[in-house]
C-alpha cells in the first residue's frame, strides 16, 4: 500500500516540484503516473523510495510511515520495495550479473538461491548471454533491463519504476510491461511512470496524471 | 566476506595506484623509524647491562664501625644489591700498602705509616641493570650521603650519570616523536581512505538506495586502512632489519661505536607483533575518522549538504 497526503517538496530555487500530492493505492494494484517532462514524476517517485526526504506531508509505504522511519530502518525499508530509477544507478565496476544479485547479497541470502535466482531473472529480461559485461558495454535498453532486473529479483512487495521502457523499442517495451504485469499478478504492487501514451492506452490500468507538480486527473486509460 | 574486501582492496590500487604507493611509502617510512627507535632503546638497555657488571659502590664512612645497623638496613632495601662487604681502616691501608709496594717498598715496613684511609662498606649489585635501576641507583647513593656516618659515596657517578640523561633524554624525545609519527600515520591513512571514499560516492550511494547498511557499506573502507596499516608495518621491519644487519656489518669492520661483537639484539617478536598490530589499529582508526561520515538514510539529501 502507498499513501500520500498533502506531500509537498520544494528544491532549492526554489521549485516547487510537488504541490499537495494527495493519493492512495492499494496492494496489489498497478497504477501508471503520467505527466510532461518536468511535472515532478521522478520527484515523487524519490520522496516516496527515502532517497528524498519530502518538504511537508506524510507519505506511508509498505507498512513504514516514512515520516517516523528512523535511520537505522531505512535499509530494511528499502529492501522491502524495488526501484527503477530513471538514471539506473547501475554499479559501473561489477557484471550484470553482479548488479542483479545486489539485493540478494545484501540481503545475505544463501550462494545457492542467489545463483538460482539471478540467473532466472537474467533470463527473464532476455540478457542470458551478456550476464559477464559490464553496464558500460551495454546499450542503453541493456542497462534498463539490468536495471529492472535488480529491482525485482528480490520479490519486493511494491516496485517503483521511472520509465522503465524509456529506452526500449516497442516490441522490448511490452515484454517489459508483461513482466510487471507477471509480478503484479502475483502480488506485487506497481506503480509505473511513463511518456508512452500508447502503452497506457493498451493496458487498462488506473492512471494519476501529474502536471507541474499537481495531480490533475485520475482516471482508467 | 572477506574476500569480497580484498576485491574492494585491489580495486582501490587498480583505480589509485599512485595515490596508494605514496601513502604505504610514507606509512612505512613512519614505522621504520619507530621501529629504529625502539631497537636503539631497547640496545641501550643490552649496553648498560654488560656495563652494569663492573659497577661497584664504596661507602666511606666517618667512624669505624662493621655493625652499622642503620647503614646495613639501607644497603638491603636496595634491591639490586648482591651483597656488601666491610672494609676497615686497617683493610683499608694492608690493600692500599699492596697496591703501592712496587713504587714504595719501604712503606710494607714503616710502623709510623699514620693510615689516612676511611674505613668503608663495598657494595656489589647483580647484574641486571636497566635505564630505571641506574636512576635508582644514583638516588640511592644520594640517599646514602645524607646518613649520618658516611662520609662519602664513590659508584662512577660521572657515566652512570651521564647515561641516565642520555637515555632519559632519548627516551622523551622518542616518545614524543612516536606519538607524533604515528598520529600524522592516522592522517596519511585517512587521507588515502577518504579519496577512495569520494571516488566511490556513486557506489555508496547505490549500496545505500538498495538497502545496505551502513556498517556493511563501511566495512570493506576500515578492512582497506586495516589492511594498509598491517602491510606498511610488516614491510617497516624488514627494512628495520636490513638497517640492523648493516650496522651489524660496520660493527664487525670495527667501526661500531659500541664495542663488543654481535652485542645487538634485533627487536623481540613480541615488540614486532605489537608494531604489526599497533600497525592495524591506527590503520583502522584512520579510515574510521573517514568512514564514520558515511550514514545511512537519506542518501541524496546528504549528499547534497
Ligand atoms: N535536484 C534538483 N534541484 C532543483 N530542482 C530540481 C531537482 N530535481 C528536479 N528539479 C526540478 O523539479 C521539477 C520536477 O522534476 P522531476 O525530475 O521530478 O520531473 P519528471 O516528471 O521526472 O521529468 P522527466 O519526465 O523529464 O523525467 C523540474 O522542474 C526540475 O527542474
Ligand atoms: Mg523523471
Amino acid at each position: 500500500m502507498i499513501e500520500f497526503s498533502h506531500v509537498y517538496k520544494t528544491y532549492p530555487g526554489p521549485v516547487q516540484a510537488l504541490k499537495n500530492i494527495n493519493l492512495k493505492i492499494e496492494k496489489g494494484e498497478f497504477v501508471f503516473l503520467t505527466g510532461p517532462s518536468g511535472a515532478g514524476k521522478t520527484t515523487l517517485f524519490k520522496v516516496m523510495s527515502a532517497y528524498l526526504k519530502p518538504s511537508s506531508g506524510n507519505i506511508k509505504v509498505a507498512g513504514y510511515d516514512l515520516n517516523k522511519i528512523k535511520s537505522n530502518e531505512i535499509p530494511f525499508f528499502r529492501r522491502r520495495i524495488g526501484v527503477v530509477y530513471q538514471d539506473f544507478k547501475l554499479l559501473k565496476d561489477r557484471t550484470v550479473y553482479e548488479n542483479i544479485s545486489l539485493p540478494l547479497e545484501i540481503r545475505g541470502d544463501k550462494n545457492s538461491y542467489i545463483y538460482d535466482k539471478t540467473n532466472d531473472m537474467i533470463e527473464q529480461v532476455g540478457l542470458t548471454h551478456k550476464k559477464f559485461m559490464f553496464p558500460q558495454q551495454l546499450s542503453g535498453g541493456e542497462q534498463q533491463r539490468v536495471a529492472i532486473a535488480r529491482a525485482l529479483v528480490h520479490q519486493p512487495g511494491v516496485l517503483v519504476a521511472d520509465e522503465p521502457t524509456g529506452n526500449l523499442d516497442p516490441e522490448l517495451s511490452e515484454e517489459i510491461m508483461d513482466l510487471l504485469d507477471k509480478v503484479n499478478a502475483q502480488g506485487t504492487t506497481v506503480f509505473c511512470a511513463t511518456h508512452d501514451h500508447d502503452l497506457v492506452k493498451r493496458r487498462s490500468k488506473k492512471v494519476l496524471d501529474i502536471n507541474s507538480g499537481i495531480i490533475v486527473e485520475k482516471k482508467i486509460g | 566476506m572477506v574476500s569480497s574486501y580484498l576485491k574492494h582492496f585491489f580495486r582501490t590500487w587498480q583505480q589509485h595506484f599512485s595515490m596508494q604507493l605514496a601513502t604505504l611509502v610514507v606509512l612505512t617510512a613512519t614505522f621504520t623509524v619507530i621501529g629504529i627507535s625502539i631497537l636503539i632503546y631497547q640496545n641501550l638497555n643490552t649496553v648498560l647491562t654488560q656495563w652494569g657488571d663492573s659497577i661497584r659502590m664504596s661507602v666511606f664512612l666517618k667512624e669505624e664501625n662493621p655493625e652499622d645497623l642503620s647503614l646495613i638496613e639501607k644497603f638491603k632495601s636496595f634491591s639490586g644489591l648482591e651483597n656488601y662487604e666491610y672494609i676497615s681502616k686497617q683493610d683499608a691501608a694492608n690493600l692500599f700498602k699492596k697496591q703501592v709496594k712496587n713504587y714504595v717498598p719501604d712503606l710494607l715496613f714503616n710502623d709510623e705509616f699514620e693510615n689516612p684511609l676511611p674505613a668503608s662498606f663495598e657494595l656489589k649489585f647483580n647484574k641486571n641493570w636497566s635505564n630505571e635501576k641506574v636512576t635508582e641507583l644514583a638516588k640511592f647513593a644520594q640517599e646514602l650521603v645524607g646518613l649520618d656516618n658516611v662520609e662519602d659515596v664513590s659508584y662512577g657517578q660521572g657515566w652512570v650519570k651521564n647515561y641516565a640523561t642520555v637515555v632519559d633524554k632519548f627516551n622523551k624525545s622518542s616518545w614524543f616523536l612516536v606519538l607524533i609519527l604515528l598520529f600524522g600515520s592516522l592522517f596519511v591513512i585517512g587521507n588515502s581512505i577518504r579519496s577512495s571514499i569520494s571516488q566511490r560516492r556513486d557506489e555508496i550511494e547505490v549500496l545505500e538506495l538498495i538497502g545496505s547498511t551502513t556498517w556493511s557499506i563501511r566495512a570493506p573502507y576500515l578492512f582497506e586502512g586495516f589492511l594498509l596499516g598491517i602491510i606498511s608495518s610488516m614491510i617497516s621491519l624488514m627494512v628495520t632489519y636490513g638497517i640492523y644487519k648493516w650496522q651489524l656489518l660496520v660493527m664487525d669492520s670495527g667501526l661500531g661505536i659500541l664495542g663488543g661483537k654481535h652485542s645487538l639484539n634485533f627487536l623481540t617478536v613480541d615488540i614486532q607483533l605489537l608494531i604489526i598490530l599497533v600497525g592495524g589499529i591506527f590503520g583502522l582508526i584512520g579510515s574510521y575518522i573517514c568512514v564514520a561520515k558515511i550514514n545511512n538514510g537519506w542518501a541524496a539529501d546528504q549528499v547534497e549538504t
